[in-house]
């Protein structure tokens, strides 16, 4: 009797297993690159993704996670800042005041406050500059 | 200063608040200084027992351009499991003694986060730095990694 070529050579007729090799799509690796990062497990996503990138290393979400969970590379620059001692006072102080809303406090001095950070933000941006901007804080409600 | 090998231990220096600013709650909590693109500084909670970093959906809209946007992702949060998209965003850590530091964070963000609420997690951000903290005199100090 013969049944294919998984039977070739078989005195018995009895198919032999066949090994078929996997493959795991791009799409595949993606979803699991998902789940560890929901899961928080860091490590095991990070070498997920050089596996995946060994097989895709063009493909873009791939190349985006690999972005996204890569430590960053950190260096020396930016704006000198002052103290903000005296902000934090101003808060504990008067905060309250504005639950609920953005404030932009420098020094001893509010300058404007707003439940909307881009309107606030539009606002100052009018205001003439001062050595230092101020620390713009959300005030918690709750 | 701490030396290692003939190396600060760390590059600036910031005040931080211990408790949410004009907020008394229970427990103390950490906010730093840190400033989004070339915005005005905010505060930020530092949450180094949060795997990942959450941004303000708010803030992130302002910043524009300077936002890369990369996968979709759903974190669980304290506020339940939310859909986002991770983004790196370039974060600068201000210093009012010594210098400055400056890196593309990796930060989650997600429409249904409330306002007003910045974390600073561990992986994509903290862990690519140099931190520690003077709770007597409310100092944060960072610097660069080995």
């Amino acid at each position: 009797m013969y049944h294919g070529p998984a039977t070739e050579g078989s005195e018995d007729g009895m198919a032999e297993p066949m090994k078929v090799p996997y493959e795991e799509t791009a799409e595949e690796y993606k979803a699991r690159i998902a789940d560890l990062f929901e899961q928080e497990r860091v490590p095991g996503a990070r070498r997920l993704i050089d596996e995946a990138l060994q097989r895709y290393p063009d493909d873009p979400g791939l190349r985006a996670w690999k972005k996204a969970l890569a430590p960053p590379e950190v260096r020396i620059g930016g704006a000198r800042d002052k103290d903000r001692t005296p902000e934090f006072h101003w808060l504990d102080a008067h905060g309250f005041q504005y639950k609920g809303q953005w404030v932009a406090v420098l020094g001893d001095r509010l300058l404007g406050h707003s439940p909307d950070y881009g309107k606030l933000n539009a606002y100052l941006d009018e205001l003439p500059a001062e050595e230092f901007p101020p620390l713009v804080v959300y005030i918690q409600d709750r | 200063m701490l030396r290692l090998p003939g190396e600060p231990f760390t590059q600036g220096r910031s005040k931080f608040s211990d408790h949410s600013p004009g907020f008394r709650e229970l427990t103390a909590k950490v906010y730093i200084q840190v400033q989004f693109g070339l915005d005005r500084p905010l505060l930020a909670q530092l949450d180094t027992g949060a795997a990942w970093s959450v941004l303000d959906p708010t803030v992130a809209r302002r910043l524009g351009s300077s936002v890369e946007w990369l996968n979709p992702a759903v974190m669980g949060t304290r506020l339940g499991t939310m859909s986002g998209r991770l983004a790196q965003v370039p974060v600068t850590f201000p210093a009012d003694e010594g210098e400055p530091l400056t890196m593309l964070g990796t930060f989650f963000v997600s429409e249904h986060w409330p306002t007003g609420l910045t974390f600073l997690g561990y992986s994509g951000l903290l862990d690519a730095m140099r931190f520690a903290l003077d709770p007597q005199a409310n100092n944060f100090y960072f610097g660069l990694p080995w």
